[in-house]
């Protein structure tokens, strides 16, 4: 059991999250009330008896280090295995930032090469999902396949944002298409990779010696893997959910606070592990009204929440109203402000009688069109709203504000509000 | 800091808790929607910077040391210092058993001998407080005391069920009256002493084999002027009896609890229930409650405490109460001034706590106010009648109600576990 090792890429830019990721990497983006998204690929690890982790960061990686710190939560505090932060670092050759995936890897092949192991697992610290390893680890030993890629149905309109993947007889991957428009396949890659080492290595060394390489598992490594090796796709049929976009991010959420979520946070065989928050029980004030929604410890409700996550520590005045919403801990929304489709990152005041998500105005956010186009308004962390600013859908209200940066108590829908250029 | 040991006595069980306290000592009662008593205690320490703890157990100790573990969640998982258990067993020449808190000590007078501590703190575990022992250390050391002991105003109700402290206005105890049927002091103790090390060894060791700490080792010196009374305003209930465990929780649904478990300024710590946020359904209500993470709730919820894990199914309506983990109140039940021990299972449209509630329970006098208590794990079947009062023994299963409905003040205790 204790020689199993993961490797997870935990470096992800994802600025398809906007302002979530602006200050931490996506990996570390909240998630469900009161986890991070890596939560679920630690949680994964532990509870398929991998207690052997490296955590490959690069960007933003100070919250993702502050939240793993040495493992305790997935008690991967030990003396042997346990979890480690791989960071690039400036070593004995042209020692770099990592280029790409499967360059992270490489530079720090040494985690592989030394534990001495049949199998290592490369994972990505950016997906929601529940997965035993084990089982995929035993299809791959059945297949002695030199690569398993586990592989989830994608809808046909997604398949340009995946790693398509074509199986043959046994599930044997017989083609990869990368990001293609339409295809003749539903398997879609999942980032989830067991590797045998020795091939693995030897495949690691020829891409970065590759000028031409972009160093990417899904467009370099595995076709040239399927080149020369026995290549197998893991048909993972359970919820996986990559955390990619604003949208999928938002609806990821609320979902978990349906009647029936595709998620089930509250089985005791499968503990989702995080931080724990030290907060005292949620408390529901009278005259409070909450349904369908997710409430974590140490938040104090006196308005109306429905339909949202609230993280600990966030307090919804009397008279506040909080609609279809994601709310980051040590939120306060005062009395009489209403959010309709918001998320607010963490720390964030709205001031009372402020309107947020107001009207059904449907223009795209006039700074990122591609990531805010479908109602969601999103406020970074540590922002003071003032009272009574009303603003539309579609916007993005930047990180640490204070009501003196408004210009104006209106904020159409699509519009943008941000500190003004750093000054040097 | 170091040169100080706290000693938690741990061992009590209180018999006033009924079929609360069958499977475990006061200080393990789960308090407050998320914590156990004894949390209260060890977050005083962590946050008074204290970092050595000896539990003295005696009763059920297990769910305690599960609870506790090696310290971790108080910052006790240390080398030097942390946790230390201290459990009676059997050894040449004794009798086992502590017979009392002096007693305890006297026979772990080997563990307090070859300690380093110069001071110890000797604290209950079965109270709830926010205390700054540093403080009373403070002013143990400015007063150059051989024992402190610290006390609180008490209501005059409770006065009879605790020791009632005169001190001069320096603080030095003058006298101290256990449980007095009538006097006119008001300041309770609160079973709090720090006590000089060469002291305490000394007075244990005296030959006079000690059983009380307050009765066999304070009272009888206080003649010598050397005990003085750090006097504590702040909340502090003693919960070891059932109306008093149930005020309590009442209290803190107050709109303003005199103890405040949002203080971020004086965090309780508890071993960590890795529960997901509460979830509340469509059509759910809830209102003037606290809620630990992990419950669900689909039906009404008024006033009431939820520990981590509590399922309020569709249509049922929960009042007043308060549910321990795991508690499930299955479909239109109703769950009225009821207390319902751990993995309490309710059946569907049962009634609990319900009536005119004016018979007194026999068994357990101490029932007031209408409440009813039902022990740990106990199933009580669909459609069920239970009145007020009651009390309903751990595991009991659906054929044991007989027929279908529990009288005002009436029990179902198992026999063979004797009397509860």
């Amino acid at each position: 059991m204790s020689s199993d090792y993961a490797m997870i890429l935990a470096g992800g830019l994802g600025n398809r999250l906007c302002l979530l990721s602006e200050k931490r990497a996506k990996p570390a983006v909240p998630f469900g009330g009161k986890y991070r998204i890596i939560d679920f690929t630690l949680s994964n690890c532990v509870n398929s008896g991998i207690y052997d982790v490296g955590v490959l960061t690069q960007y933003r990686p100070l919250s993702l280090h502050r939240h793993i710190g040495f493992g305790r939560p997935w008690d991967l505090d030990r003396k042997r295995g346990g979890v480690r932060i791989l960071q690039p670092y400036i070593g004995w050759r042209e020692t770099d930032w990592y280029k790409g995936t499967a360059d992270a890897v490489y530079q720090n092949r040494d985690q592989i090469r030394d534990r001495n192991l049949e199998n290592v697992f490369i994972l990505s610290g950016d997906h929601v999902y529940r997965m035993f390893y084990r089982d995929m680890l035993r299809f791959h030993e059945e297949r002695r396949a030199d690569v398993t890629i586990g592989v989830v149905r994608v809808a046909p309109d997604e398949s340009k944002k995946f790693g398509m993947v074509h199986l043959g007889a046994d599930d044997a991957v017989v083609r990869f298409e990368e990001k293609p428009e339409r295809s003749e396949t539903e398997w879609g890659s999942m980032g989830v990779y067991v590797f045998r080492v020795d091939p693995f290595l030897a495949q690691l060394e020829e891409d970065a010696h590759d000028p031409k390489s972009a160093h990417d598992f899904g467009k370099n490594v595995l076709p040239r893997f399927r080149k020369t090796g026995r290549v197998f796709g893991y048909r993972f049929d359970d919820y996986w959910q990559d955390i990619g976009t604003l949208d999928s991010y938002y609806e990821a959420n609320l979902d978990l606070t349906r009647e029936t979520p595709k998620l089930n946070l509250h089985d005791p065989t499968w503990i989702i592990h995080t931080v724990p928050h030290e907060a005292p029980p949620a408390m529901i004030e009278h005259g409070a009204r909450v349904e369908r929604s997710l409430v974590a410890n140490g938040s104090r409700v006196a308005g109306e929440v429905t339909g949202s996550v609230l993280f600990p520590h966030v307090r919804v005045e009397a008279g506040a109203v909080v609609r279809d919403s994601i709310v980051m801990q040590e939120c306060v929304i005062r009395s009489g402000a209403v959010l309709d489709r918001v998320i607010l990152d963490k720390e964030v005041v709205v001031g009372k009688g402020a309107r947020l998500g107001d009207g059904d105005g449907g223009r795209p956010n006039a700074a990122c069109p591609e990531h805010l186009s479908s109602g969601i308004t999103l406020v970074g962390m540590s922002t003071e709203l003032p009272a009574e600013v009303v603003i539309g859908r579609n916007c993005r209200i930047g990180s640490d504000l204070r009501p003196g940066n408004f210009a104006s108590l209106e904020i159409p829908s699509g519009g943008v509000v941000d500190l003004g250029p750093p000054s040097h | 800091m170091k040169n100080i040991v706290a000693m938690i006595l741990a061992g009590g069980r209180d018999r006033d808790l009924g079929v609360l306290s069958k499977h475990r000592a006061t200080t393990a009662l789960p308090f407050g929607g998320r914590y156990r008593v004894v949390d209260f205690c060890l977050s005083n320490l962590a946050n008074s910077g204290i970092d050595s703890a000896w539990l003295f157990t005696q009763y059920a100790p297990g769910s305690l040391i599960d609870h506790i573990g090696i310290g971790r969640p108080w910052d006790l998982d240390r080398r030097e210092g942390g946790v230390l258990f201290l459990q009676p067993y059997v050894r040449r020449g004794s009798q086992g058993w502590y017979a009392g808190t002096a007693d305890a000590l006297l026979q772990n007078v080997n563990v307090i001998e070859e300690a380093q501590a110069k001071v110890f703190l000797i604290v209950s575990g079965d109270s709830v407080c926010k205390m700054d022992y540093s403080r009373m250390l403070a002013f143990h050391r400015s007063r150059d005391a051989e024992v402190t002991i610290a006390v609180t105003p008490v209501a005059p109700e409770d006065r009879r069920r605790v020791g009632i402290v005169t001190a001069d206005p320096d603080g030095r105890v003058v006298a101290i009256h256990e449980k007095p049927r009538e006097t006119s002091g008001h300041l309770g103790f609160m079973g709090a002493y720090v006590f000089e090390r060469d002291y305490l060894l000394r007075r244990l060791k005296s030959g006079e084999n000690p059983v009380n700490l307050l009765l066999d080792v304070v009272i009888p010196d206080l003649s010598r002027g050397n005990v003085y009374a750090y006097l504590f305003r702040d909340y502090w209930q003693d919960v070891g009896h059932v109306m008093a465990f149930y005020r309590a929780h009442r209290e803190l649904l107050s709109p303003k609890p005199r103890l405040d478990l949002f203080d971020r300024s004086w965090i309780i710590f508890t071993n960590s229930e890795e529960k997901p946020p509460s979830k509340f359904g469509a059509g759910g209500n809830v209102q003037g409650s606290i809620l630990a993470n992990g419950c669900r709730v689909d039906g009404k919820v008024f006033d009431s405490v939820l520990f981590p894990g509590v399922a309020v199914e569709k249509g049922a309506v929960v009042r007043d109460s308060i549910l321990f983990p795991d508690v499930v109140v299955g479909r239109g039940a109703h769950v009225d001034h009821v207390i319902l021990d751990k993995n309490v299972r309710v059946g569907a449209e049962a009634r609990v706590g319900e009536g005119e509630g004016r018979k007194v329970n026999a068994d357990l006098t101490a029932l007031a106010d209408g409440l009813t208590i039902v022990g740990k794990n106990a199933r009580i079947p669909a459609k069920t009648s239970i009145g007020r009062h009651c009390q309903i023994d751990t595991d009991v299963v659906e054929s044991e109600f007989a027929n279908g409905k529990l009288a005002d003040g009436a029990s179902i205790l198992r026999k063979r576990s004797g009397r509860v």
